[in-house]
């Protein structure tokens, strides 16, 4: 595909003469000399025209010549003065006197006496004087006879200069290329507009510039760590378990009391959850004594329902699977959580305020503790952490307690989640009376070792560029 | 998780295991882990059910059963001391018993252990001296001629010289000038009095503050005078068995001490008199095998059941369908048959259960309406050319308008309140990116909380919000794409300007309109108002829209 410049090269080439000179190409088509250098090259590797280099003698006025073509050659300059006192003369021509008058002398234009020059021509005769025209024709770019310019050049009026020069000539394929474009609308891109009114057949489009970088692009996409947990979700779902969710406020007896958690436990204090005005509902009564009983008859306090109406920011996606259990879920209940919860810190590279958790229960008549180890360990695979390690471990609400460990590259054996099968403390308040395994995990850090990331924060980033160009997860 | 120091060699050694990695396993089975914390010190996290870890004599009781080495319940030979020790009426902190360890052998590195091992019994089960406070004395260093200790409130001007301290001091000027008084004195006031244990009329200690300078221990105390105190009879005379336990196993013989004035129930009606510590009385766990092999999931009869306890150093006797199982005095933690069944199962090895295969449920549970939506609005608002953000809940009070959740003790002004609307959160993240390619468009799906009729008067409800900021945006931008999102999700909008100034918090009324949907009012759209701007610190106008899906799953239900 031709260029526009192209085009009108090739054209300026076919009009003006096959052959021309690149500064005369340049002053016909006003493209600059150093653009008509490269487009010559593409013209002649598409074969379009043939260049050549020729060596041409240039003639141009000299200082003095420029002089004499706007005040006259001293010969004519002196005849047009007539009969003349010669001393007269030299006052009034200075040193261009004697050029003058030796060329006058040579050309048999005057004759002296008595101290005067007397003019054998008529002053008119000298405008065709062909020095006087050659002097001319140099100025105005033309190249005079070599006989006047052999003179002017040894009168120091005319300078000759050899320089190389490239004239393009267009050759057969170029005449044929440039048929091709002809009568056509040469477009920058494509419109509705062409395409429908002009005929398709009379569009050229012109060659683009396809090397450059492009303006930038914000491109809209799902955020990675919010998709990252709906994929969780989905593994679950894909693993037989339903999803359920409670509020980000709740109530202790959900968080902690259900939970066996002793009323004076040390994660029970004041700075290690967020508190919120006002008290909440309890459940129905046979679950509050129930609970009430085993804190009394194991803790060995007053277990008081008012710290346990206290409301809070939840500190566990536990406290979902606590309120299902209130539900007194059948046998074969499979149910998950995976929400935000809550808790005291400062917030820094490693801390956040609130953070992912990931939970599960297992109500079934079957479920033991070994099954408990196998379903973890396949949830783990689900989630591409093919090895772990199971270490005894203890949380108020469950017996046995297992910690999971889970081995990631680059990070060794980590701590990934604790599970364990749920006390009779917890299952038996609620009226649950089948086996029950309960699982919990933090989802932040395990992301963040999954997309190679060491601020915490970002998983919650406010950077929009971070967002828009953060490497894809493939 | 409870962290302790151990120099490794002497440890090792008491353990009589020669490889790190021997021991890291060992621990790693009892629920513990160990790592090297330079300049020959381990450091070892416990948990905190097994107390009787805190210390290395109990420590070594645990690895010698896991090894087979010694099996079965520990037992400890105890002897009368003909002490004496008589607890008056103390009602703030009415529960006190008292033991006492021959035959220690101290270096600093024991000492310092010894009182590690008391400050980490005083942070868990103590909860922080509130619960229990113990205090140990040098027996030497107690006027023996009347062999009496007694515990009982004293009036503040009594003095002492404190641990520590090198001159006599009032209590009252304990409690106010001395970081401990500050810390635990509040603990332990009672009418302008506070309890004390005496020898005589030397004040021994003021639990749960600070022990007398008197009866410090050092590296030639062989033996030792333990005082136990607080407001849970259960939690005191557990920490005192503990702490006798282990440190016999460090070669300790104790010495029991007939107490007198116990109260057994509160409020004190009975008082009784015995010898403490008491190992002869155990609580017994009837433990059937059936249910155990049931809840493990393997086959196990009594016999086998009694050998993995013993390993686990907790006595036990097979009595043919039953086994019945005591619980040792270093093992509190151990309450019901289901405790039981952990030991049993850390003997067998947590490793050694895993099973090869596991019948799971396969195929997917369904979506329910709610999640069906949020998915086909996120991916709608990508579509539409908006970027996802997922930022955080909490947010600042400053930056939420119209009736929130607020948090009575927040870590900081910036998350003082649980958001109530997602636009705050997109003009946060606005703000702070006022320097990229614009246009900005961002989206958000996630819950806000908003007060209801539930057990906790709160609800989450999930909102979608969008935001676009640039040179200049106007309502029809966003307007636009909203609508485009309703339309396919199969509703067809209406839009009403607001009437009310309460609906366009962020926006000017006149430029905000509700989206209607059946008369129902799903959401708002509108241009943000310049004070709103200025108080975000944007200078780039924003417009803005926000739906409620639990409305819109409502309307899209009608159909």
């Amino acid at each position: 595909m031709l260029s526009d410049s192209e085009i009108r090269v090739l054209t300026i080439l076919r009009e003006k003469g096959n052959t021309l000179h690149l500064n005369e190409i340049s002053s016909i088509s006003g493209i600059p000399l150093e653009g008509l250098q490269s487009i010559s090259e593409l013209l002649n590797s598409k074969g379009l025209v043939r260049v050549e280099e020729v060596t041409e003698e240039l003639v141009s006025l000299t200082e003095e010549g420029n002089k004499r073509l706007v005040e006259g050659l001293p010969e004519v300059r002196l005849i047009g003065l007539g009969e003349i006192d010669i001393k007269r003369a030299k006052e009034l021509m200075g040193q261009d006197f004697e050029i003058g008058l030796s060329w006058a002398k040579r050309n048999g234009w005057v004759s002296i006496s008595n101290s005067k020059l007397i003019p054998n021509v008529d002053p008119e005769s000298a405008n065709n004087y062909p020095l006087s025209k050659a002097l001319k024709k140099v100025a105005e770019g033309g190249r005079p006879d070599e006989d006047s310019l052999k003179i002017l050049v040894s009168r120091g009026l005319i300078r000759r200069d050899r320089r190389k020069m490239r004239t393009l000539t267009i050759t057969k394929s170029g005449m044929e290329a440039l048929r091709e474009v002809e009568g056509k609308k040469i477009v920058g891109n494509l419109t509705h507009d062409l395409l429908v009114n002009r005929g398709k057949d009379n569009i050229i489009l012109r060659e683009k510039n396809v090397e450059t970088f492009p303006p930038t692009f914000p491109i809209a996409r799902r955020h990675y760590f919010r998709q990252f947990l709906e994929d969780l979700k989905d593994i679950l779902r894909s693993l037989g378990f339903t999803e359920i969710t409670s509020g980000y406020v709740e109530m202790e007896f959900y968080n902690f009391d259900m939970l066996f958690q002793a009323q004076d436990h040390p994660a029970r204090e004041i700075h290690d959850s967020f508190s919120i005005e006002g008290e909440g509902k309890l459940p129905d009564p046979e679950i509050v004594a129930g609970v009430r009983d085993v804190h009394e008859r194991f803790w060995k306090y007053r277990w008081d329902d008012r710290i346990a109406k206290r409301l809070m920011l939840r500190s566990q996606t536990t406290a979902s699977t606590a309120r299902a259990l209130s539900q007194r879920p059948p046998s074969g209940s499979r149910f998950f959580t995976l929400g935000r919860v809550f808790r005291p810190d400062d917030l820094d590279a490693t801390h956040l305020l609130e953070f992912n958790q990931l939970d599960g229960l297992i109500v079934d008549d079957l479920f033991n503790f070994r099954m408990l180890l196998g379903t973890l360990r396949e949830i783990f695979s689900s989630i591409g952490i093919k090895d772990v390690k199971f270490k005894p471990a203890y949380f108020p609400f469950t017996e046995p307690s297992v910690e999971i460990y889970g081995f990631m590259e680059g990070l060794g054996w980590v701590e990934m989640a604790g599970a364990g099968m749920l006390r009779e403390e917890v299952t038996g308040p609620a009226g649950v009376n089948s086996p029950a395994g309960a699982w919990g995990m933090g989802i932040d850090r395990m992301a963040m070792s999954r997309f190679g990331i060491k601020d915490i924060r970002e998983l919650y980033s406010n950077k929009v560029e971070f967002l828009r160009w953060l490497k894809q997860q493939r | 998780m409870v962290t302790i120091y151990l120099k490794e060699e002497s440890l090792m050694k008491h353990l009589g295991i020669y490889e790190f990695d021997q021991l890291s396993d060992f621990l790693f089975r009892l629920k513990s882990e160990v790592k090297k914390a330079g300049e020959g010190r381990l450091e070892i996290e416990i948990n905190a059910d097994r107390l009787d870890m805190l210390h290395s004599g109990g420590i070594k009781r645990a690895v010698d059963g896991l090894m087979g080495r010694i099996v079965g319940e520990a037992s400890y030979e105890t002897s009368n001391s003909s002490w004496k020790m008589v607890i008056g009426d103390v009602p703030q902190r009415p529960f006190a018993f008292g033991c006492i360890i021959n035959n220690l052998s101290l270096d600093d590195e024991s000492l310092k252990e010894l009182i590690q091992f008391q400050e980490k019994l005083h942070t868990t089960i103590g909860r922080k001296r509130r619960k229990v406070a113990i205090g140990i004395h040098d027996l030497s260093k107690i006027d023996s001629g009347v062999r009496e200790i007694t515990y009982r409130n004293i009036p503040l001007q009594e003095k002492f010289i404190p641990l520590g301290q090198n001159r006599e001091m009032s209590v009252k000027d304990v409690l106010e000038t001395l970081e401990q008084g500050k810390a635990y004195g509040h603990l332990a006031l009672y009418d302008e009095r506070i309890p004390a244990i005496m020898s005589g009329d030397n004040i021994l200690s003021i639990p749960p503050v600070i022990n007398s300078e008197r009866t410090r221990l050092t590296i030639d105390t062989k033996s030792v005078f333990v005082d136990v105190t607080g407001t849970s009879y259960e939690a005191v005379l557990q920490t005192l068995n503990i702490i006798s336990t282990d440190l016999a196993e460090v070669g300790g013989r104790i010495s029991q001490i007939q107490v007198k004035g116990i109260p057994v129930n509160n409020p004190i009606e009975e008082k009784e008199e015995r010898l403490y510590p008491d190992f002869s009385d155990k609580k017994k766990i009837i433990v059937q095998p059936e249910h155990v092999a049931r809840s493990i999931g393997m086959e196990l009869n009594s016999q086998s059941i009694v050998e993995y306890l013993a390993k686990m150093r907790v006595g036990a006797e097979s009595l043919g369908d039953i086994v019945n199982v005591k619980i040792p005095p270093y093992r509190p933690d151990i309450m019901t048959q289901r405790d039981v069944v952990e030991d049993i199962s850390m003997a067998i090895g947590y490793d050694k259960l895993v099973p090869n295969d596991v019948n799971m449920p396969r195929g997917r549970s369904e979506l329910k309406p709610s999640e069906r939506l949020t998915r086909s609005l996120r991916e709608l608002s990508i579509g539409a050319g908006f970027l996802e953000l997922f930022t955080f809940v909490m947010t600042s009070d400053s930056s939420l308008r119209g009736s929130y959740v607020k948090i009575l003790n927040p870590r900081s002004e910036m998350f003082n309140a649980v958001r109530n609307s997602i636009i705050p959160n997109l003009l946060n993240v606005l703000a702070q990116n006022q320097s990229v390619t614009m246009p900005v468009r961002l989206f958000e799906e996630g819950f806000v909380v908003k007060p209801c009729t539930s057990d906790v008067g709160y609800c989450n409800i999930p909102y979608i919000a969008f935001a676009i900021m640039d040179n200049e945006v106007s309502f029809e931008q966003l307007q636009a794409p909203v609508h485009s999102i309703l339309k396919v999700l199969g509703v067809e909008p209406q839009y009403r300007r607001v009437q009310d100034s309460s609906i366009a918090l962020y926006t000017i009324q006149s430029r905000t309109a509700q989206i209607l949907v059946d008369n129902l009012s799903i959401g708002i759209i509108g241009e943000l108002k310049i004070e709103e701007l200025e108080k975000f610190g944007l200078q780039y106008p924003v417009v803005v829209a926000e739906i409620d899906e639990e409305k819109l799953l409502r309307v899209l239900k009608r159909e």
